[in-house]
């Protein structure tokens, strides 16, 4: 490989989820566009880490010098809170369509492996929110399903304790759609058949 | 009902480039020296089963030296089906991936969770080192007992795994935080609590059951002659995971104190103890202290024979037992007990460095199929005669 193209290759395979052969690809594929176009998607990269910020209030991501979409009074329903682990949670939740309550990203989760305590996630201001929002009686805490994730959960849960009006919930897990039970672990079925839910 | 191993495929496993075994039969022989690759065959097997050496080697080491990976393929029938059963381990060279993976299969659908692995086909190994597990510390008795567990409960895996992992991130919290947060620690308790209660609620009832097998066992091997109670000694006896939660919470300043998990199922013994029990004079005597070395050959090999009868019961299909030179170690009285045994069994797949320690049992049974093989610096030819 010559100089030139391994060191883009190897600037491109330091990105998350792609190995040397896709980055290969992905090089001979900026070789192959104009130049015009080539630079169009670096000034967009550049752009995104100058002008988008997290959100002071409730930490997703937003364009600075706008209102956070996710925080603008009467667009959401105020009476859920869901509380994530990444500003990036927030688009997977958005993409189901399911729920248009107010967010709240912990930037991370309890993690003493990686010297992560209480002091360096968004808790401290978790009350603060609780009490600018009169009307919310949910919290729903969809940390991952791991240890780090549900220690972050059981600690949310210690530390609101106050809350007694509130009720607080945690994301289910079990089996997923499209699996089948005569792959699926014991653990995930009977997980599956503790969370199961009434038909209708 | 037993489960039939059909055929098995390796490739880049220990001294294997490659190699291919119909084992279509109920018995079937591996013969050659020490060193000749007998054990390899089994032990490959093993991973098939557990995603675990026998020998407690890792899976670095399971790779042939100069391959990319290694690759186990086992063809089985369980319950009236054929399955196939694939891990691999490596690099895999097509993928031009850097790091070391694992890669496992069930009838070519691809599974990520080993949990979603262990457990469909069931091995019983029989090995000279088994006595470590009677003659060797609490660790090897857990175990013994974790991986016949986890191959039998896949929940109780996972268990295991969230266990292990919470304990990881309690230590460390202890390592970087001369104080930690009370409630980041009862948040962490909270998760330990909850997969601790699940195990050892799992080994004691399972343990209790256990026993009665190991018993009968012991006594048809030694003739009588031995007798041991299996006693579980639990560091933290709890009623559900609440109760666990709080006996932890009882431990916490001793455990800030040293700086380690001081109590749990991670510290729990398993002792064999004589019955009756008054006859011996030992402030603790344990099978592993007042033993002989004939004593414990018998509870080691009653400890597998059990494991057998208890899969068969939990599963109700007959696992394969995987026989690695235990003929030769035995005495005639337990030999001729244990090929006894081997007559009850669905297959078995059987290693030894020679022909005339089987002579007896291939003379005696006539009835069922066998295949023998010869191996020879990892050449291996059929030989049936």
């Amino acid at each position: 490989m010559i100089p030139e193209l391994e060191r883009v290759v190897e600037q491109i395979a330091a990105l998350p989820g792609i190995g040397r052969k896709s980055a290969t690809r992905i090089a001979f594929h900026f070789l192959k566009q104009n130049q015009e176009k080539v630079e169009d998607f670096l000034t967009s990269v550049t752009q995104f880490h100058s002008k988008v910020e997290y959100c002071d209030e409730c930490g997703a991501l937003k364009s600075r010098h706008l209102h956070c979409s996710m925080c603008t009074p009467g667009q959401r329903n105020e009476t859920l809170l869901c509380v994530v682990e990444q500003p990036s949670d927030i688009f997977a939740i958005e993409a189901s369509g399911e729920y248009n309550g107010l967010y709240h990203v912990l930037m991370g989760a309890l993690s003493p492996l990686d010297g992560i305590g209480p002091d360096d996630l968004r808790l401290a201001s978790l009350p603060a929110r609780v009490h600018k929002h009169p009307a919310l009686q949910e919290i729903i805490i969809a940390t991952n399903p791991s240890i780090e994730g549900n220690t972050t959960a059981n600690y949310i849960l210690s530390m609101m304790a106050e809350f007694k009006n509130l009720k607080f919930s945690r994301i289910a897990s079990g089996l997923a759609l499209g699996s089948q039970i005569e792959y699926a672990d014991a653990r995930i079925i009977s997980q599956s058949l503790r969370a199961r839910t009434v038909l209708e | 009902m037993h489960q039939q191993l059909l055929k098995l495929e390796l490739t880049g496993f220990r001294t294997y480039e490659t190699l291919s075994v119909p084992l279509e039969a109920e018995v079937v022989f591996f013969i050659g020296q020490n060193g000749a690759g007998k054990t390899s065959i089994l032990e490959a097997i093993g991973v098939a089963s557990v995603l675990r050496s026998f020998r407690g080697g890792n899976d670095r080491d399971m790779i042939r030296f100069g391959n990319p990976f290694y690759s186990i393929t086992v063809d089985y029938s369980s319950a009236g089906k054929n399955s196939r059963q694939h891990v691999a381990f490596g690099r895999d060279p097509s993928l031009t991936q850097q790091k070391d993976a694992r890669r496992m299969s069930l009838n070519g659908e691809k599974i990520n969770r080993s949990s979603e692995f262990i457990g469909r086909l069931q091995t019983v190994f029989f090995s000279p080192d088994d006595i470590a597990i009677v003659d060797s510390g609490p660790a090897e008795r857990r175990r013994f007992f974790d991986i016949l567990l986890s191959s039998l409960f896949p929940g109780y895996y996972e268990n295991l795994q969230n266990y292990q992992r919470t304990l990881k991130l309690r230590s460390a919290l202890f390592k970087s935080n001369s104080k930690p947060d009370n409630v980041y620690l009862s948040s962490l308790d909270k998760e330990l609590a909850k997969a601790g209660n699940v195990i050892l609620g799992r080994r004691i009832s399972f343990i209790k059951k256990f026993e009665p097998a190991f018993q009968k066992y012991v006594a048809l091997i030694s003739g009588s002659r031995d007798q041991w109670r299996i006693v579980y000694r639990p560091t933290i006896l709890a009623q559900d995971e609440r109760n666990y939660f709080q006996e932890l919470e009882k431990n916490r300043s001793k455990d800030l104190r040293l700086r380690q998990t001081t109590c749990g199922i991670h510290r729990d013994q398993i002792a064999f103890l004589p019955e009756p029990a008054g006859s011996f004079e030992e402030q603790n005597p344990d099978l592993s202290r007042i033993a002989s070395q004939g004593q414990k050959r018998t509870a080691a090999l009653a400890l597998k024979m059990a494991q057998y009868e208890l899969t068969r019961e939990v599963r109700g299909e007959r696992p394969v037992l995987l026989i690695d030179d235990v003929l030769n170690e035995l005495d005639s009285t337990r030999r001729k007990h244990f090929i006894h045994f081997l007559h009850e069994i669905g297959q078995a797949l059987i290693t030894t460095t020679d022909v005339d320690s089987i002579a007896a049992y291939l003379a005696e049974r006539k009835d069922i199929r066998t295949l023998i093989y010869k191996i020879e610096d990892n050449h291996i030819t059929l030989t049936n005669p």
